[in-house]
């Protein structure tokens, strides 16, 4: 029988020049978690940063969280590494789930309704090694801090394993 | 909600937890690197990718660093140990028992047989 707290899921935020990655073992610990850039022009770029991390922590799954970019330049290189990444998992032999943002959205926000900052501050609460790279709130006039893709990619984490085990999400928002 | 399945393969643990620890406690390769005299973080980097393996004492200042014991660090890598090791260790008990069977230096091979039969009862409690 699976062992799910041995169970090691490679999350990924995927953006059209990097991405934020957070790897899981079990619903609890987290093993690595990161920002990694790569040449939108170049496969193998993006090839050499996940054979990196596969090699270091030989996941069984792949999570994507399918990013909304509204530029079409972006959209097209998203859905280029996103092939890339696909022939990645298919030599690899790895599962791979492409998660739209709309379920993450519904499943954050059962109880309030949450922005992407309050969902990052529960996931620090809930992981204090990722507190000190939480981001500050952003200001409308402000673009989004590269490291809030750690705790979107986190965010997916949680969802995933919500869904297979028993364990609450535990994800009130804390007052401060 | 819909429900993605889970992976039916079990997951061995990894070769080494360095970089998690590492991480967990916010510090850099560098400075770890620092800590254990290393001149820069590359040794560290290696390690922690298990390009390279520690030498002992170096695999004790981890230890030290992370308050953790070298088979919690490195899991992956005893679980392989530990794996060969029983199978030369069957291997040798089949040698003794035919040696027990020919005769030679009787009392000896039983010490050694003993031994292992009691190393055997240990590791099954």
């Amino acid at each position: 029988m699976l062992n799910i707290s041995a169970l090691r899921v490679l999350i990924l935020d995927l953006r059209s020049r990097r991405f934020g990655y957070v790897i899981f073992e079990g619903p609890q610990t987290l093993l690595d978690w990161g920002i990694r850039t790569y040449a939108e022009e170049k496969r193998s770029s993006l090839e050499r940063r996940l054979n990196d991390l596969q090699s270091m922590f030989a996941p069984s799954v792949i999570l994507v969280r399918k990013a909304v970019e509204r530029n079409r330049i972006s959209q097209l290189m998203i859905r280029l590494a996103l092939r890339t990444l696909t022939v990645f998992a298919k030599r690899t032999l790895i599962t791979v789930f492409l998660v739209d943002e709309s379920s993450l959205r519904a499943f954050f926000s059962r109880e309030a309704k949450l922005n992407k900052h309050d969902i990052a501050r529960m996931i620090a609460d809930r992981f204090p090694e990722l507190s000190w790279r939480l981001p500050p709130k952003r200001k409308p006039w402000q673009s989004e801090p590269t490291r809030q893709s750690i705790f979107d990619a986190a965010s997916l984490g949680v969802f995933y394993f919500a869904e297979h085990t028993k364990i609450p999400p535990n994800l009130a928002p804390t007052p401060r | 909600m819909q429900q993605r399945p889970l992976p039916k393969v079990d997951q061995k643990p990894l070769d080494n937890y360095l970089r998690t620890y590492r991480k967990h406690a916010g510090l850099s390769q560098r400075e770890i690197g620092h800590l254990l005299a290393y001149s820069d973080e590359g040794a560290v980097s290696r390690h922690e990718q298990s390009k390279t393996l520690p030498p002992l004492l170096i695999a004790m200042a981890y230890e030290v660093i992370f308050q953790k014991s070298v088979a919690e660090l490195f899991p992956g890598m005893r679980e392989t140990v530990k794996i060969t090791v029983e199978q030369r260790m069957l291997r040798f008990e089949e040698s003794l028992e035919q040696r027990r069977r020919s005769g030679s230096r009787a009392s000896r091979v039983a010490q050694k047989l003993s031994w292992l039969s009691e190393r055997q009862n240990t590791r099954e409690e």
